[in-house]
């Protein structure tokens, strides 16, 4: 595909109360199985199983009487998140040096002292009072961003 | 049995064009955040392209995304260091809120009462002033240059005397310790008198009551003895204190009586008339709070309780309603919310010591009891107070402040309150704005980490944040945002404000305690 | 529901997490965990009656999300 997605086709068996899904390790890590069950827990029953090496199967059970429909429901929900902590695992493994540098840097530069001192100073120069509107806020003035963040 | 297949998209990941951030849904939409709070909701396509390295600066979203710092080119990390330090900086400063109970004994018995309050002959649960001078030695060691003293109870005002020496001792130790220094009492108002109140006013004491809803749903939660009205002594002292306040020239924006609310089943069906009663007695902020695991709420849960996606249905109700009179010009803001919106909006955290991560327990606040047991906050006295010890940090007679902060139950619960380290909420997207209450978790799951799925905490936090979120984004002529900023602003009151000189220190020894009483939690504490 | 042998497998649960679920899981029912090459096995009888519909599942997610917990999470 031009923009470098790739299709994967994820097959599960429909059965009277639950769904299952064999998944194949090198296509789907085993942390990436844990975190997507671990966020079911409190909507279905899940249980891992091998159905031989390098297999992992993964039963949904719904906790009552469900319908097809909220049974394939529940099936995507799983594939999508199983989806989504595939690419965690890759953005976090290419960018945690980045993080882990940033942090140290916030927390253990030589600079920190210093830096949360000045801060302190610049928020007590601020003044409320030239702003009638009380919508402004000291981030906006120093220029750092504005909705989202 | 049948068999069926899915087909996932499963886009290009650029390793070597990405930042650090976390990702997740909000109905069609992608939400990303970074470790300063910074966020940003995308379509599908423009988050396949954020992964794949094609936001270059052609692209629509390149300026917003680089300024965030969620693409490596041109990342400003000493810019997001500088920010981090800033949201973080309550990170070892100690304590901030010193809890004191000064008795135990309440004239009211609230069906969710959390404190476990005891009777009104119960005077040896009154904090003695010996008892109370130690507590004040205690809690200001802390190296926090910010402190409020908080009372509750029980009932405070019962024991006055001790509140008062309390204030008076420690506004004189201040004057060597340099302390931003702030008192706050929260009371049932059903036993204040005109000297008291007058007393309180004068000494710069923020008064902060509970305050239902109307009378049906207020004296059904808060019962009183027979024949009296509760509500209606609450509602007498609310306006008194306010006028007073302006009679005396303060602004009535910073000196009023700040109110909160426990929610109920009877709460949940009556949600437009809390609202709407707020707003009528000229109260500013509202805060909503569910039920907690605590008290005498273990017990009543079946009658008053309810499960998490009603609260969020009842919460989300409200905030509705509340946008809607701000728009009509109403001033009134919601308090969990104006916790959230401060990290999503602002470069700082408010330091509310139930939504931080750490959780305050232990490193943003201790609480002491009537009888000198110091315990890692309010919650954990309640637990206390239920026959668990686990969560006690010593006594002021025998435990230095060192060895209190210090002690292996505070780190315990700050490793089991640190989101970068918890299985879920690592990755969550709500991270830089949540918290997680280990004490919740270990009173629903005998486990201070729990099993985040199935905490109602997360249930409702999860909710708050995407509700927020949600509003930010449709808000094409930016009118919410501009009701959400007002709702972060936190103006500081001077504390010393209209006091004389440096009141006198009374001889504990000459003074005895008394008088009758309701407790309840915490203000939100804003540095 | 009906007294149950349920089969963790060694190389998807952790032993730490059988052995939290056995003694939370303990105080409704008798379980009694043995151990073969494969797998952790408990055998699950005298179920609660109050809670006999869920026991099984309930113990098994349990399991399955300290499992979970102690092996997918804290990613930097």
């Amino acid at each position: 595909m031009s923009d470098g997605a790739d299709d994967l086709e994820l097959v599960y068996d429909l059965g009277a109360r639950a769904v299952s899904f064999d998944l194949h390790e090198e296509l789907y890590a085993k942390e990436a199985v844990y975190g997507a069950a671990y966020l079911f827990v409190d909507r279905a029953y899940v249980f891992l199983t091998r159905p031989s090496d390098g297999h992992v199967r993964v039963r949904l059970r719904s906790r009552g009487a469900a319908t097809e429909d909220q049974l394939v429901a529940l099936a995507g929900e799983f594939a999508n998140e199983l989806l989504n902590q595939m690419v965690r695992r890759q953005v976090s493994e290419a960018t945690s040096q980045i993080r882990e540098y940033t942090l140290a840097r916030a927390f253990f530069g030589n600079d920190g002292r210093a830096s949360i001192d000045a801060l302190l100073a610049e928020l007590d120069a601020e003044d409320l009072d030239d702003d009638p509107l009380e919508i402004e806020v000291p981030w906006e003035r120093s220029g750092q961003g504005s909705v989202g963040g | 049995m049948s068999q069926r297949s899915i087909t996932l998209r499963r886009p290009q990941v650029a390793s070597d064009e990405l930042a650090w951030f976390r990702f997740g849904r909000i109905g069609q939409r992608v939400v990303i955040t970074n470790d300063v709070g910074d966020w940003e909701l995308l379509d599908e396509p423009e988050f396949e392209d954020l992964l794949g390295g094609r936001i270059d600066e052609e692209h629509p979203r390149h300026a917003v995304l680089q300024a965030k710092g969620f693409i490596r080119n041109d990342l400003d990390v000493a810019g997001l260091a500088s920010r981090l330090r800033r949201k973080k900086r309550f990170l070892g400063q100690g304590p901030h809120l010193g809890i004191i109970i000064t008795t135990l004994r309440c004239n009211q018995n609230c069906r969710y009462c959390h404190a476990s309050r005891t009777e009104m002959d119960r005077v040896d649960t009154d904090m003695s002033l010996e008892t109370a001078k130690k507590v004040v030695d205690h809690i200001m060691q802390t190296p926090s240059p910010y402190l409020n003293i908080e009372f509750q109870g029980g009932e405070p005002t019962v024991a006055f005397e001790s509140l008062k020496f309390i204030v008076e001792y420690s506004r004189e130790k201040n004057r060597y310790e340099n302390k931003r220094l702030e008192h706050s009492l929260v009371t049932n108002m059903t036993t204040m008198t005109e000297e008291m109140a007058e007393w309180l006013v004068r000494n710069n004491v923020m008064v902060c009551t509970s305050l239902d809803g109307p009378a049906e749903v207020h004296n059904y939660n808060r019962t009183w003895q027979k024949g009296s009205n509760a509500y209606d002594s609450v509602i007498h002292w609310i306006e008194w204190f306010n006028n007073r306040y302006i009679e005396l020239g303060r602004d009535p924006r910073l000196w009023h009586v700040d109110a909160l609310m426990t929610t109920t089943r009877k709460t949940i069906d009556h949600w437009k008339e809390v609202i709407d009663l707020y707003v009528s007695l000229g109260i500013k902020n509202i805060h909503l709070r569910p039920l907690n695991p605590f008290g005498f709420a273990m017990s009543t849960w079946k009658r008053i309780g309810y499960s998490p996606e009603e609260y969020l249905e009842f919460y989300t109700n409200c905030l509705e309603y509340i946008l809607e009179l701000n728009r009509q010009g109403v001033e009134i803001s919601e308090g969990t919310a104006s916790v959230f919106l401060m990290k999503m909006l602002t470069p700082d955290d408010p330091n509310f010591v139930d939504i931080r991560s750490p959780v305050g327990s232990g490193t943003g606040q201790l609480a002491y009891m009537y009888d000198g047991s110091i315990h890692a906050s309010d919650e954990a006295r309640m637990i206390a107070a239920m026959g668990d010890d686990l969560f006690d940090l010593g006594h002021v007679d025998n435990t230095t402040f060192d060895e209190a902060v210090n002690h292996p139950t505070v780190k315990a619960i700050a490793v089991a309150s640190i989101l970068d380290s918890l299985p879920m909420c690592a990755d969550c997207w709500n991270a830089p704005f949540c918290g997680v209450r280990p004490l919740h978790n270990y009173m629903l799951q005998k486990d201070l980490f729990a099993q985040r799925a199935r905490t109602p905490k997360c249930a409702e936090h999860m909710g708050i944040a995407r509700f927020l979120l949600s509003k930010l984004d449709g808000d094409e002529d930016g009118s919410v945002e501009r009701i959400f900023r007002r709702w972060t602003i936190s103006r500081p009151r001077d504390p010393e404000e209209g006091l004389d000189a440096a009141p006198p220190v009374r001889d504990p020894s000459s003074v005895e305690s008394g008088g009758p009483t309701s407790g309840h939690s915490r203000l939100p504490v804003l540095e | 529901m009906a007294d149950a042998v349920v089969r963790f497998d060694r190389s998807l649960y952790a032993a730490d997490a059988v052995h939290a679920g056995v003694e939370a899981f303990g105080k409704f029912a008798r379980i009694a965990l043995s151990e073969d090459a494969d797998a952790f096995v408990l055998a699950v009888t005298e179920i609660d009656p109050r809670h006999e519909d869920v026991l099984v599942d309930e113990l098994a997610n349990y399991v399955l999300a300290e499992t979970a917990a102690s092996r997918s999470g804290g990613a930097a």
